[in-house]
Formats: structure tokens, sequence, C-alpha cells
């Protein structure tokens, strides 16, 4: 942090603190007057912010415990006594040295000032400081967020995340507004949100969650039985309007094991579709044989596409685009695929490997005077390799420190084996292809002619 | 993988607390002068959120946030404004014209992050 950042931030400290101090003279005036206790309380919580920003942590850290102190007076939990009030002004002038020197030695002295500070809260709350009892409350929020929430920047799984946050959540989609995939805007938002969360949070900690987005959307939050769990109100008709046609949920659905899916309903899955993924278990189907053909892994699982939409249109364009990328995919194998025996005979192909293996396997065989290495493989493999310079070559298997495969393992070898067969299968106008060979694919037999 | 932020006022001093309390939680920053070299930070590269300040010399921040929502690569990018409590009307305005959020002034960098948080959703 520069110089100049620092000292403008202590300028700006000093007269925070005078502020301050001037409330807090004020408030034993006035103990009664909110504005008073609103602006001391703004004052120390920018002393606070400032500070840590700047780097003053023991000035953060401690005007921390006053901040406190007079949150509690700004929402009503304790009066504004005078000794209370004292013991702010008492800790305000700790806070100028903090500020000052900040380091000087002040632990001491701030311990005093806190402990102090704590006892006239604690005199000034009485009974009231014990800590509150923890209530579990129900509640039924249901919301929609305009039509331009996703242009402007609003994400609703953000939303959902944090209402999982408070409790534990049962999130139901209402698709009921999605129209036609012909009418969809994809920038427009159609989804609305039943949920019921089991939290200790009051309703302005809800409410908390939509403040960037309430005055433009449609929010119901209603507390339902605070002694029902999620799960015994999953049964209870959802707060939906009745032409809403709200997604069937199972009610022996846990409330847990949604709450913490990590797959956001927020895409539109129905409820059975959640149900399937957190409980059944299900492995991704693949019934179309591309990964036996590509030998590749599928990028992605497909997704249980039909059960989430009951229309017929849309399910005919599903099924034709994946009819035609699985055409698309198996053109692509095709163009992989060099023609060899056009290229060359299938014998020319054979004797040109033939010896370029046979001279390989030559020279991998240990010389017989040469000493075996005897260092460990790195790949599990015994060392073949001679240790003799002028009969091991630099590059391949025989790299220094890499172990050689059996020679029936190599690739080069395995490549020549499937090619043989290969050639043996093929008619001199069959395509085969060497590099997909050597890839480990199998050439599709053909009958001979 | 780390969000990036671009961070939009005129007062460097902002910049660099903003700059500072955004880098310590672990978000990539960057930062324009004013609206105008906003979009061109914006154009340039793409980030994840853009925090602005609305008084700005040579293009204000509501100005900026109208021209980015109508470039469709802007579309949906979270944009958050910083602003004073008495400054309700500006903030209807700056709604209206595809604000995402709004941070009031004064803030500590534990707010700043904490409304990160949230419209980012990480």
């Amino acid at each position: 942090m520069s110089e100049e950042a620092i000292a403008v931030f202590q300028i700006e400290a000093r007269e925070n603190l005078e502020l301050i101090e001037q409330g807090l003279l004020d408030l034993l005036e006035r103990p009664e007057d909110r504005d008073l206790v609103d602006a001391v309380f703004r004052g120390l919580h920018t002393l606070k912010g400032s500070g840590s920003m700047f780097g003053f942590d023991a000035l953060a850290g401690f005007t921390h415990h006053c901040e406190t102190a007079f949150d509690r007076v700004r929402k009503g939990e304790v009066a504004a006594t005078t000794d209370l009030v004292s013991a702010v002004l008492a800790a305000r002038d700790h806070m100028r040295c903090l500020m000052e020197d900040p380091s000087g030695d002040h632990g001491a002295a701030g311990d005093v000032l806190l402990a102090d500070l704590e006892r006239a809260v604690r005199e000034a709350d009485g009974a009231a400081c014990a800590v509150p009892a923890v209530v579990m409350q129900t509640w039924r929020i249901r919301f929609d967020l305009p039509a331009n929430a996703f242009k402007n920047g609003t994400n609703p799984q953000a939303l959902l995340a944090e209402i999982r946050d408070l409790g534990e959540a049962l999130v139901i989609a209402d698709t009921s507004r999605v129209p036609p995939l012909a009418q969809i805007d994809p920038t427009d938002h159609y989804l609305a949100w039943d949920v019921t969360l089991h939290s200790d949070q009051g309703r302005s900690a809800i409410e908390d969650v939509f403040i960037f987005v309430m005055d433009d959307m449609n929010l119901s939050i209603e507390a339902l039985d605070e002694t029902a769990a999620p799960e015994t109100v999953v049964d209870a008709t959802p707060v939906l309007p009745a032409e809403a046609a709200p997604v069937p949920v199972a009610p022996v659905q846990p409330a847990q094991t949604v709450a913490n899916d990590p797959i956001d309903s927020s895409a539109a899955k129905t409820g059975q579709g959640r149900r399937e993924r957190a409980g059944s278990g299900r492995t991704p189907r693949r019934t179309d044989g591309s990964r036996r053909r590509t030998g590749h892994r599928p990028v992605a699982p497909e997704p249980d596409r039909h059960s989430a939409s009951s229309d017929t249109a849309l399910r005919s364009v599903s099924e034709e685009i994946e009819r035609l990328s699985g055409e698309l995919r198996d053109t692509m194998m095709v163009l992989r695929m060099v023609p060899v025996a056009t290229c060359f005979p299938a014998s020319a192909v054979w004797s040109t490997i033939w010896p370029a293996r046979r001279a390989r396997s030559s020279s991998c065989r240990p010389t017989a005077n040469a000493p075996r290495s005897t260092r460990p493989s790195s790949n599990g493999w015994p060392i073949h390799w001679s240790t003799s310079s002028a009969t091991r070559p630099t590059t391949g298997w025989n790299r220094p420190g890499i172990a050689s495969p059996p020679a029936s393992r190599r690739p080069a070898a395995f490549a020549c084996r499937r090619i043989s067969r290969a050639a043996r299968w093929s008619s001199p106008s069959a395509t085969t292809a060497a590099v997909s060979i050597a890839n480990g694919f199998a050439p599709r037999r053909r009958p001979r002619v | 993988m780390t969000a990036s932020i671009l961070t939009v006022d005129d007062s460097p001093s902002i910049r660099v607390a903003l700059k500072i309390a955004l880098t310590n939680a672990g978000y990539s920053v960057a930062e324009a002068g004013n609206g105008a070299e906003g979009i061109e930070k914006a154009k340039a590269s793409a980030f994840d959120l853009i925090i602005t300040d609305l008084n700005m010399p040579v293009m204000d921040g509501l100005t900026m946030i109208e021209e980015m929502r109508r470039m469709p690569e802007q579309m949906g990018v979270p944009i958050v404004f910083l602003t004073t409590e008495s400054d309700e009307g500006m903030k209807a305005r700056a709604k209206a014209a595809g604000a995402t959020g709004w941070l009031t002034k004064p803030f500590d960098p534990d707010q700043l992050v904490r409304i990160a948080r949230k419209v980012l959703g990480r």
C-alpha cells in the first residue's frame, strides 16, 4: 500500500473518529435518538472496513467489537446506556492510537477496554444477553424472475444456491410457462420456482437473497408449521396458481438428498429427473455403439432428454439431431482411414515393414558380452537393453531408463500383425487404414471376393 | 477457475481498494478509468463481473451499462454499480439500464466480496 493511500486513509479516519465522538457525546444527552445510533454505527462500520482495506488490522479488529456492540443497540437489543456509550468513547480514543501508531504495542490497553465494553453491554442487556434458542422454521417460497433476468446478468442458479445455504431446501421447477421450442427466446427466462425451506433464518434473510431483483419479480414467502420438517410438507399442495402445472414430486423423496444434489434444478429438470439422479445411481446410457466404434469416451453422458418433455415435435427434432450426429461421427471415422492397399500391394506393405521389424528385433537383443542393465525400469517391464552404447539406439523404447516391453507388445509389432491380418482379409481394392490399425482400430471385415 | 472482474472508476484510490479486496478474495482484476475505457477493455477480453462507478468523466457508468447491454457478447454479464444510499433515483435508472445489482458506499471489503460472490454464484 502506498504512503499516499495510507495518508488519505488516515485523514479520512480522523474525520470519522471525530464524527463518532460527536455522535457518542450527543447520545449521552439523547440516548433514544435512532439517527444518532445509526450514525455512530455507520462510522464504526466504515472505520473497520477501510482500516482492514488499508492494512490496519489491529484497528479493524478492535473496532469490530465496538461495531458489534453498537449493532445490538441499533437493533434495539440493548439500550444505549451511559456506561455503554462511555465505554465506546474510551474505545474511540484507543482507535485513534491504533490508527496513528499501528505498529505500537496496544494489546493490553485494548483488552481492558474491551472487557469494560463487554461488561457495559451485559449490564445494558440484562437477562437478554443469554443466547437465544435457535428456532427452526419451514418456509414456502415461490418466485419467478423477470423475462430479462438472464440478459441483465441475474443467475437463477446462484439464487437457488443462496437459498440452499440458508438451510435444507426442496426445490421444484415450474416449467408450465415454457413455450414451444419455436417460440422460445433463449435470452428470456420462463421458469418459476417453488421452494420449501427448513431453516433457522428469518424472513429478512430470505428476502436478502432476492434483494437485486425483488422490485421486478413475483415473490411470495410464507411461513409454514414451525415444527414440520421439509419431508412432511413435500406432500402439501404447492403454492402455485391453479392454472399452473407443477412437476409432480414423490412423497418419499428425502429433502436432504435434493438439497445437496450438485446438479441444480434450474435447468428445468423435472422432479422425477432429479430423483433418478440422486437416488437410483443410474449410469449414463449409450446405446448407439459410438464408444465401441470410436474408441473414445463419450464427451458427456447422454441426458434423459425424452423424459423432460412430452412435446412430440421436440422429441422428433432430438431424434433427428441424434441420427445426424451419428452419421457425422461415422463419416469422420471414414475420413481417418488412409487407403493402403490401393497405394501399395499387400505384399509390398509387408515386405517394407518386415525387415524393419527384424532389424529392430535384432538390435533389441542384448549382446553376448555386454552386461545387462540392472537399473529398475520405470514402467514395470524388465530392461533387456544392452548397456553398450554401440548397440543401443538413443530413441524409442531403448532410451536410457525406459524399459522395453516384450517384443510382441511393442506398437510396431502390434501394428504389423494387424496389417498382416487385414491384408489377408482384404481384396486388392479394399481399403485398409494403416494409421487406424496402428491406433488400435480393427478394420471392417469384408467377405472374400 | 479464477473469476475475472473489471472495475471501472475514475478514482485511482477506489480502484486500488477494489483491487486489493478482490485480489485477496482470489479474483483476477482489471481496471478502467471511465466508461469508454471499460467498454474497450470488455471488448478486448471477457469478464465474469463488472463493477462500475456511475459518475465518471468521458463516459458515465449509466451510459456504459446501456452500451454494454446492447453488445451481444456482454449480454448476461453481471454488472454491479457503486452508489450512495441517497441515490435511489439513480439506482432505479441503473437497474432499468440493465445493471444486475449495486453496492452502497461506503462499503468494506467483506461487503464487496459478498456481493461479488452473490452475483457470480461462487
